[in-house]
């Protein structure tokens, strides 16, 4: 290996090329002077036609459609955060996940709890998604790849929420089966954050682990071994949402939230969220439209 | 403004001598950066040198982030074209030993700490993501914001990949009886 001074030389040496290449690129053939005189004329053309087209010349008013105008927003599907229980007691204060709010909702049964860690299983396996950069010169490298990952249907299957992804090519089906959140936290400004992972399973075995937040997606085969890895933004499904606003909810530091347990409960009518930590839990059901039907904190102490 | 913005500023107001002191600076770092995207030594300090006089020539550098943040984006958008070009086909060296020794040598000049030689050998059994992020903040000192800009993702993203990477490597490090 060559020591800096000679990689310096021979920088030096393609500056000068460079510099030679540059300076032969922008003398001035005699040939030039036509094409600069034409491609001149071509811009003042352009800018006059452009000139007309903004001064509404040509523009034939006519044309505006009827229903211009009348717009109505549509009304976006809420969860309900901050909603009052169905006994018309007031929600629980947010700050105090230990006090027990009125709430006399039908106590959840817990499905299969889960502790943190949705990501297990080795992860290195995984192949690369598709990565277009910009080049920090200004150019960029148009995309002509599709996406790897294509969500073809969300729906139900079992009386589970069901996923069906074309995978490179390969649609499968992949059935809920738990969120967890995991910390990742040491980042550089120190603060602690969170990011709820949603799991599913294929009936051979294999699942895959979607990250809510940042869309990544890991598929792992029946020996939990990781096989391919996505980047790729896919969109957020209902319990992440929910188990997310109990996060932003809750002061997590406080309760302890390293060794949270998220398990998610469904029925034909409704779905529930439990966020278990070491202080007790919190609860929240919704109806299918993402409507609130109670919020519940239970403490342990 | 960080030691090389200032360089590089000298350079721009005629001092030569900067770019050495630049290239003194980045050139082996960033070697060893492209060397994860393409492989073999020869190639990335080929990309390398382009990386550094196309820095000199054209100018086009404004400030706006580190100069080192800058030459590690312009580094990786050409290792993947280079990459590209490839197709995605492995070229076996006829001197792959001479390659391993240099791709050593330039180890042990860039991670001069054993303990990163250590990380670095077990990097390799991660997924190109989680490795570039890794390097970028462990070896070269970058915050997540400036590994962030390199690798063309949010600060979140990134430190959700360095989460996962430590967590992976700690494993990996345990089985070899050496605890991080």
């Amino acid at each position: 290996m060559k020591d800096i001074s000679e990689y310096t030389n021979e920088l030096y040496k393609r500056i000068d090329e460079k510099n030679e290449a540059l300076g032969k690129r922008l003398s001035f053939k005699p040939w030039m002077k036509y094409a600069a005189v034409a491609a001149a004329f071509i811009v003042v053309v352009a800018a006059a036609l452009v000139a007309i087209n903004v001064s509404g010349a040509w523009r034939n008013d006519n044309l505006v459609h009827p229903n211009s105008g009348t717009e109505t927003p549509g009304v976006i599907a809420s969860t309900g955060s901050d909603g009052g229980e169905p006994d018309g007691s007031s929600a629980p204060d947010s700050e105090n996940p230990g006090s027990v709010p009125g709430g006399e909702g039908t106590p959840v049964i817990n499905g299969d709890s889960s502790q943190n860690g949705g990501n297990s299983g080795s992860e290195n396996h995984g192949g690369q998604g598709s990565e277009t950069p910009d080049k920090p010169d200004g150019t960029q490298t148009p995309s002509t790849e599709e996406p790897e990952v294509v969500i073809e249907g969300d729906f139900m299957k079992d009386n589970m929420p069901a996923v069906t992804y074309r995978i490179a090519g390969e649609s499968r089906t992949f059935v809920y089966q738990k969120s967890s959140v995991i910390k990742t936290s040491e980042s550089g400004d120190g603060k602690p954050t969170y990011s709820v992972v949603d799991r599913y399973a294929d009936p051979d075995g294999a699942t895959i682990s979607v990250n809510a937040d940042t869309g990544d997606l890991m598929r792992y085969d029946s020996n939990c071994v990781l096989t391919d890895y996505y980047e790729y933004l896919l969109p957020k499904w209902k319990a992440s949402e929910i188990v997310k606003r109990i996060v932003s909810m809750t002061d997590v530091d406080s309760i302890g939230f390293d060794s949270a347990g998220v398990s998610v409960l469904f029925s034909e009518d409704r779905y529930c969220v439990t966020l278990t930590v070491a202080k007790g839990s919190i609860e929240v059901c919704v109806d299918m439209a993402g409507e609130l039907i109670y919020f519940y904190v239970k403490s342990n102490a | 403004m960080d030691d090389c913005a200032a360089r590089y500023r000298r350079y721009l107001e005629g001092d030569d001598s900067a770019a050495a002191e630049i290239m003194d600076e980045l050139f082996f770092g960033l070697v060893f950066f492209i060397g994860r995207y393409v492989g073999d030594f020869h190639s990335a300090e080929d990309i390398a040198l382009d990386v550094m006089s196309d820095l000199f020539v054209y100018k086009k550098f404004n400030f706006k982030v580190s100069l080192k943040t800058y030459v590690y984006m312009l580094g990786k958008s050409r290792a993947l074209d280079c990459v590209r070009r490839r197709g995605r086909v492995t070229f076996t060296e006829l001197s792959e030993a001479e390659n391993a020794a240099e791709r050593a040598e330039l180890e042990e000049k860039v991670l001069a700490d054993e303990r990163k030689r250590e990380l670095n050998a077990a990097l390799c059994k991660l997924p190109e993501v989680m490795r570039v992020a890794v390097h970028l903040v462990y070896f070269e000192d970058m915050t997540y914001e400036e590994a962030a800009k390199v690798m063309k993702k949010s600060k979140k993203q990134v430190d959700n990949l360095i989460y996962r990477a430590k967590k992976e490597l700690r494993s990996l490090l345990e089985k070899e009886g050496k605890i991080l």
